[in-house]
């Protein structure tokens, strides 16, 4: 299918966050408890509309346990955006962030795109990570936050495609330079080069979505 | 718009979600919202291979189905091959290795992987120590992290299902699987095979299993932790052999076959990606081009592939095959296999054109068609692939250069790799004792011959049942036991079996179930709760008895001659059953039925007196069984005991052995005599019959041995020993040239191919 641009993805973060849920629900838009453990990577893809525009959103999923971060490092090359994701009822998967960012800023261009997600919200009565923890570590690190549920698919939409829009606005305001590949986003075939303002409407609705 | 709900449908046809099960489960996807991971199981349909709901990409087109006699002829052969194991790993490997690329027969894989990788070695040498590091505690941490697993291991296979859940709706399946359906004389085998699959899949809990494994794993090696790569390798392994030796396979992958892959830093498994991309250049110039052009690191597709050993790639019948590979030559099945699927997808141009880009190709890797992973193609690619363990030494050693040049020596050491169970097996020299297979069940003390009446009237109790085809496991149980004669292979899984004071009741047979039991408490409890299934229970306990008439057989050696007169002792085990009324027409029901009771008077008693003991006991006892009904299958000679009433006049021989001391004896003594009766039976027609291996045969005799002698002498020992990189290569080469050469005169094009390249 066509698309104006693709823009690379990755999801990082510990060991059963939830990040291939979080994946699931955002492309299938269902929640599979049981589902294989990720080793190396798994992908998924979607197409969102921002601004008009066909966007394919193809999504890394990275497996999550420390002895894998080496091999991790190798999936950020090219990414335009990240979700970074943290277990708000385990804190230590709150703790690891910090080593989580500093991998992402490390291996992957300057000026990808992070968003941070405390996932499982739906777990109130586990929480161990108040929101407002989150919200500081994002303000912190300049990163946007929100929390989700892949359960419930509380806020999943948004949080991919918000980090869209954000990638899409650095775009335009020519932060990324869209022919070098290494940024992670690649221009389509049905590319129109001209459409400069962002439509603030919810980019929700995804092409061939089936969703309502 | 936030909430969407869960079961919605998605008709978004972008999603490309290929997690291994989820592409074959659409129509679940809604099931997982809320219930609890087991809830969906009971309803769904399980393939013969326990996967549930197609998971596994299970379908006809994608499993190859051996005729009946051709897969008693290979049984009889692997048996054979076991039962003498380091005489053929010595003199015969060629032949060792043609069986293993033929595949293992299902019955006896869990045991031959256990032979082929050193695993049963190294368990003898270290008896006990798998029980010491199963008690002990275990970093909470690495705990933790396998725990979360748990059920992220195939989790849509029957045996790890749901933790501590119960897996008897196989046996249903099993029962109704047509090709279980036994019209020939093959029903022994089939029952016996039947009979394996069951008794591990019927043991609930097998997360537990898994979660044992794991924890003594890093145990084990502390310093290498948990690897959560290491979950898919340890529950392949538990379905085919019990925990134990399901730890012991896994030490000896870890260690041996793919040393590194698992440490902290996955150096190994990144350094494996530069081979095998070096590799691709000569296999398939495009492919390898292709992969050049757009950057596609090796690490982005083959990590999965190669650190579990495609079991979550392939469809099941071609993993089976791949690992009986694996084990027996080691890690360059692995590339051969990666560079089959990389050159069938993208070795011609034609197919490079539909994806031009990185996320392209990765996708297409990701979905690989499913003709190229077709048992039969796949294995015959496989063995095609020109490259062999001394290729991959000799890039090992390239590409080792390369890292250190770039990126500085390797934070990990590992030792070398083995390459395949040969180079184990120099390496870890077993004793004739390391290698017998040990005896599911020692008769210390036997019970006098039970009283032929209560048998008679269990007898007639389960010809009812079946013939009411209430419980299929059960009638499985009595299959088992008519079945024993021809299959040994349960018994390699049974524990030894410790006589409990409990047991006296039902003496021999329930000890080792016991065991089992204990180990696993939620198996026990989920029986519990299946009322339906304690009965069952109970009627298995007739099997297991079986067992305890078996002893009796091998230990007569008295008797035995009889047997081994070939067509006497024979017929009476298979064809005599047949034979009888009840074994012709309804075979099933029947010879199980006729030989069971007989077996059982002893144990009906016992099982009397146990029920209210053992419900527990009794759950457990269809884990047990395994090994149970193993020998039976084995014993052949137990069914024996059973029949020789029937027969007249070998009964009386039969009983008497029982009381003699022969019942001390091991069973694997019987074993082997058995096996030798069988093959008499088996041989005759086999060799000539079976097209398939008569290759072998030809060979064997000029070319294995002198190929095996050259070896042994210089190379063997030199390329075992020495460090992996520079001196095992020429070992290697030396080894495989001489094995191989016997191979391919034999004239199959496989067998050519892999001369060449091994």
């Amino acid at each position: 299918m066509a698309y104006a641009y693709l823009f690379k993805y990755i999801i990082i973060g510990d060991t059963g966050v939830g990040k291939s849920c979080l994946l699931l629900q955002f492309t299938d838009k269902r929640f599979q408890p049981v589902h294989d453990l990720t080793i190396g990577v798994e992908f998924g893809a979607r197409m969102i509309t921002i601004d008009g525009k066909q966007i394919k959103l193809q999504i890394w999923d990275t497996a999550g346990q420390e002895s894998f971060r080496s091999i991790t490092r190798s999936y950020y090359r090219g990414a335009a955006g990240a979700l970074l994701v943290y277990d708000i009822t385990r804190r230590d998967t709150f703790n690891h962030l910090t080593t989580w960012l500093e991998d992402a800023r490390q291996h992957s261009n300057s000026n990808m795109v992070i968003m941070l997600i405390g996932n499982k919200s739906d777990l109130e009565s586990r929480r161990e990570v108040k929101k407002e923890e989150g919200e500081a570590f994002a303000r912190e690190h300049g990163l946007i936050f929100m929390e989700t549920s892949a359960k419930t698919a509380s806020n999943v939409e948004e949080a991919f495609i918000n980090t869209a829009k954000e990638i899409y606005e650095k775009i335009q305001e020519g932060v990324f330079d869209i022919n070098n590949e290494a940024n992670g986003i690649k221009i389509g075939p049905q590319h129109a080069a001209t459409n400069s303002t962002l439509s603030g409407s919810q980019g929700g609705q995804q092409a061939g979505g089936g969703c309502c | 718009m936030a909430k969407i709900e869960n079961g919605r449908l998605s008709a978004d046809t972008r999603s490309i979600r290929t997690i291994s099960s989820s592409s074959h489960m659409d129509d679940e996807s809604s099931i997982g919202s809320d219930s609890e991971i087991n809830g969906f199981t009971s309803d769904r349909h399980t393939d013969k291979y326990g996967f549930i709901g197609g998971a596994q990409q299970y379908s006809e087109e994608s499993a190859q189905d051996l005729p009946p006699e051709v897969l008693r002829q290979r049984e009889v052969k692997w048996l054979d091959m076991l039962s003498n194991w380091d005489k053929w790993m010595a003199k015969r490997h060629n032949k060792v290795r043609l069986r293993c690329q033929k595949g293992i027969p299902p019955s006896l894989r869990g045991r031959a992987w256990l032979y082929l990788s050193g695993g049963k070695v190294k368990k003898e040498q270290n008896r006990g120590k798998f029980e010491e590091l199963d008690s002990q505690a275990g970093d909470p941490k690495e705990l933790d992290v396998i725990e979360k697993d748990l059920h992220r291991q195939f989790p849509f296979h029957e045996m790890f299902v749901s933790r501590g859940g119960h897996g008897l709706v196989v046996s249903h399946n099993l029962i109704d699987d047509p090709h279980l359906v036994p019209d020939s004389a093959c029903l022994f085998l089939t029952v016996c095979s039947v009979l394996c699959q069951c008794v591990l899949r019927l043991s609930p809990c097998r997360q537990q299993d898994l979660f044992r494994v794991l924890k003594a794993y890093t145990l084990y090696r502390p310093d290498e932790g948990y690897c959560q790569a290491q979950a898919p390798i340890a529950a392949v392994l538990l379905m085919h052999m019990p925990a134990e030796d399901a730890f012991w396979g896994l030490v000896q992958i870890c260690e041996k076959y793919l040393p590194g892959y698992y440490s902290a830093g996955l150096e190994a498994i990144q350094l494996d990606g530069e081979i095998l991309y070096a590799l691709m250049r000569r296999v398939s110039p495009l492919a390898y081009r292709h992969l050049e052009k757009h950057k596609i690191e090796p690490i982005l597709y083959m990590t999965e592939w190669f650190m579990c050993a495609f079991s979550r790639t392939l469809p099941w019948a071609s993993v089976l095959r791949v690992w009986d590979m694996f084990l027996c030559d080691g890690v360059k099945i692995i590339f051969r296999v990666g560079m089959v699927l990389l050159k069938c997808m993208l070795g011609t141009r034609e197919k490079l054109k539909a994806c031009q880009g990185q996320y392209e190709t990765m996708e297409l890797l990701r979905t690989i068609e499913p003709r190229y992973m077709q048992e039969g193609f796949l294995v015959r690619e496989v063995l095609e692939v020109p490259v062999s363990a001394r290729d991959i030494e000799r890039e090992h050693h390239v590409q080792l250069k390369r890292w250190r040049k770039n990126r500085g020596d390797l934070h990990c050491k590992s030792p070398p790799r083995m390459h395949g169970a040969r180079a184990i097996m120099a390496s870890e020299p077993p004793s004739r004792q390391d290698l017998r297979q040990n005896p599911t069940i020692i008769v210390e003390s036997q019970l006098p011959p039970p009283p032929p009446t209560p048998q008679l009237k269990k007898e007639e109790k389960k010809s009812k049942e079946e013939k009411s085809k209430e419980k299929k496991g059960k009638k499985k149980g009595s299959m088992k036991k008519t079945t024993p004669a021809v299959k040994d292979i349960p018994n390699p899984y049974a524990l030894p079996v410790d006589p409990q004071p409990p047991l006296t009741p039902s003496p021999l047979s329930q000890p080792p179930l016991t065991q089992p039991l204990l180990s696993q408490p939620p198996l026990t409890q989920p029986l519990l709760s299946q009322p339906p299934l304690t009965q069952p229970l109970l009627s298995q306990p007739p099997l297991t008895q079986p067992l305890l008439s078996q002893p009796p057989l091998t230990q007569p050696p008295l008797s035995q001659p009889p047997l081994t007169q070939p067509p006497l002792s024979q017929p009476p085990l298979t064809q005599p059953p047949l034979s009888q009324p009840p074994l012709t027409q309804p075979p099933l029901s029947q010879p199980p039925l006729t030989q069971p009771p007989l077996s059982q008077p002893p144990l009906t008693q016992p099982p009397l007196s146990q029920p209210p003991l053992t419900q527990p006991p009794l759950s457990q006892p269809p884990l047990t069984q395994p090994p149970l009904s193993q020998p039976p299958l084995t014993h052949p000679p137990v069914s024996l005991p059973p029949v020789p009433l029937p027969f007249l006049t070998k009964p009386p021989p039969t009983n008497p052995p029982l009381s003699q001391p022969p019942l001390t004896v091991p069973l694997s003594q019987p074993l082997l005599r058995y096996s030798p009766v069988q093959h008499p039976l088996i041989n005759d027609t086999p060799l000539p019959n079976t097209p398939i291996d008569c290759s072998l045969p030809d060979q064997p005799a000029l070319n294995d041995q002198p190929a095996l002698n050259d070896q042994p002498a210089l190379n063997d020992q030199p390329a075992l020993n020495d460090q992996p990189a520079l001196n095992d290569q020429p070992a290697l080469n030396g080894q495989s040239v001489l094995k191989e050469s016997p191979l391919q005169q034999s004239t199959q094009s496989l067998s050519s191919t892999e001369d060449t390249y091994l």
